[in-house]
């Protein structure tokens, strides 16, 4: 019940500003395993801006992209790639910043990857982001 | 084959604009021309009603003459009566003459769209430090890609950037478009945006999504009356058709390959008009082929092991659900875009 309340408090204290990118998270709880969940509300009161948590939560949820004709077939992760995005990001003041900050203030390796994640995608840094989501898979399955 | 019928034809009705069926296919996502000779399909098409019914008019004779011709002494003596012309079940013949026509209103595809629209997370927001950064970019793309179209449509295109840094695009029906940031971000890749963009368009204008929808609308009904109904009442009730579709079981995302090497040859089309001279036509062509994905590099569902038997499982349903997901082979793609930018080659020389 806590966790559902915290959970409401976090999709509440995204909106309205960000209540039109926000609302997935609603529907994100009724169907996250509970670890999701957990982080979500870990990054409660983060800097972390609600749009970057959702797309978060939605690729830790592998949610496919619903329909449309695409341009060619995807390509699979390239972590090198990934890994060289990382170095680029933690290179830029700002975004090293922000992640030294969520250092500092968050304990649970878990939720500071879920963090740095949904700072990385603000910032652009998409497959810094991936790299970190796939940690992520890794570590709550 | 649509042939359209000239006014004061045979069935021609006072203010009726008929299509005659003389082709049927079991699929709606038939390409007649992979050359994309009409970049907009047409869409004028207001009485789908009437050409369903002309065609159902014209199964009824044949199903009478051909019963006849069968045993024309049966009926002449009067032992065999000539059947009703026909039943209130919806043939085979009329259900994939229905597949065929353009009758899904814009009210309609559009609302599909949106629907799909709402699902999709990942679009970078246009008011934020990105999106105020790229969207200029990328809109000028769609401004000039589409001013170059020359024939007259009621989309309303709206392009998304997706947050990723992949290279890919899509296109959902109604005109909703959506192109990686990966290709909007950086100059470089700026002449396979312009395709990518073009390429969707196409998708677009030829109405492949759609088509899809309308196809799978029609598997979903059952008599003649309920198809009439339907064909005639979207317009009014966009839902009525919605509530057909299965729209959760994603089964409009069928990648047929004719229809993927239209898309191509309508965005060669369409950039040989937007783009300023042959060279930067080639620079979009040729960035695309040589940043299509190699054969190693497309995902696929293979990974499941035989020891995992919920992997097979959900391997084979994929394979059921969507038999004919896929992309022409690269190969496919580069004969098609040789041809087509040949032809138009060809046909600037001539004039």
């Amino acid at each position: 019940m806590r966790r559902l309340t915290l959970f409401l408090a976090l999709a509440g204290a995204c909106m309205p500003a960000m209540a039109q990118r926000c609302q997935g998270l609603l529907e994100a709880k009724a169907t996250a395993p509970s670890a999701v969940q957990a982080l979500v509300t870990a990054l409660h009161g983060s800097d972390a801006a609600c749009g970057s948590i959702k797309v978060i939560v939605d690729r830790m949820l592998n949610r496919k992209r619903t329909g449309g004709r695409r341009l060619e077939d995807d390509r699979p992760f390239d972590e090198p790639k990934a890994q060289a995005n990382l170095e680029a990001a933690l290179r830029e003041p700002a975004v090293r910043a922000r992640i030294d900050q969520g250092r500092k203030d968050i304990t649970d390796e878990t939720a500071l990857l879920a963090y740095e994640a949904a700072v990385f995608d603000e910032e652009g840094f998409y497959g810094a982001r991936d790299l970190r989501v796939q940690q992520l898979q890794q570590r709550v399955q | 084959m649509l042939a359209a019928f000239a006014s004061g034809g045979m069935y021609a009705q006072p203010e009726v604009t008929t299509r005659e069926i003389t082709k049927l296919s079991p699929h709606a996502s038939v390409v007649l021309d992979r050359n994309c000779p009409d970049v907009v399909q047409p869409f004028t098409l207001t009485d789908n009603a009437a050409s369903l019914a002309l065609f159902s008019a014209k199964e009824a004779l044949s199903d009478i003459s051909n019963a006849f011709l069968k045993d024309p002494a049966g009926f002449l003596s009067g032992k065999r009566k000539l059947a009703a012309p026909s039943t209130d079940k919806l043939s085979a013949s009329a259900r994939l003459a229905a597949k065929q026509l353009n009758w899904l209103p814009m009210t309609a595809e559009v609302a599909y769209g949106q629907r799909q629209h709402e699902e999709e997370t990942e679009v970078l927001a246009r008011d934020s430090r990105l999106g105020r950064q790229h969207y200029p970019v990328a809109d000028r793309m769609l401004q000039e890609i589409l001013a170059a179209v020359g024939q007259p449509h009621d989309y309303r295109f709206q392009l998304f950037i997706l947050k990723s840094s992949s290279r890919n695009a899509v296109a959902r029906p109604g005109g909703f478009l959506y192109i990686d940031q990966g290709l909007i971000d950086d100059p470089v890749q700026w002449p396979k945006a312009y395709f990518a963009i073009a390429h969707e368009v196409g998708h677009v204008l030829q109405r492949h999504e759609t088509k899809e929808l309308q196809s799978n609308a029609i598997d979903a009904i059952e008599s003649k009356t309920d198809l009439m109904n339907v064909v005639t009442n979207t317009r009014i009730d966009p839902n009525l058709l919605l509530n057909y579709v299965k729209v959760q079981k994603g089964r409009f995302t069928k990648y047929h390959v004719d229809q993927e090497l239209q898309a191509d040859s309508c965005a060669v089309r369409l950039l040989s008009r937007a783009l300023p001279d042959a060279t930067a036509l080639a620079a979009a062509v040729d960035a695309f082929v040589a940043d299509l994905p190699r054969p190693q590099e497309v995902q696929t569902n293979t990974q499941s092991s035989l020891a995992d038997a919920g992997k097979l499982a959900r391997s084979v349903q994929e394979v059921v659900d969507s038999p004919l997901k896929r992309h022409p082979s690269n190969q496919e793609r580069v004969q098609n875009l040789r041809s087509i930018r040949a032809e138009i080659r060809a046909g600037e020389r001539a004039r």
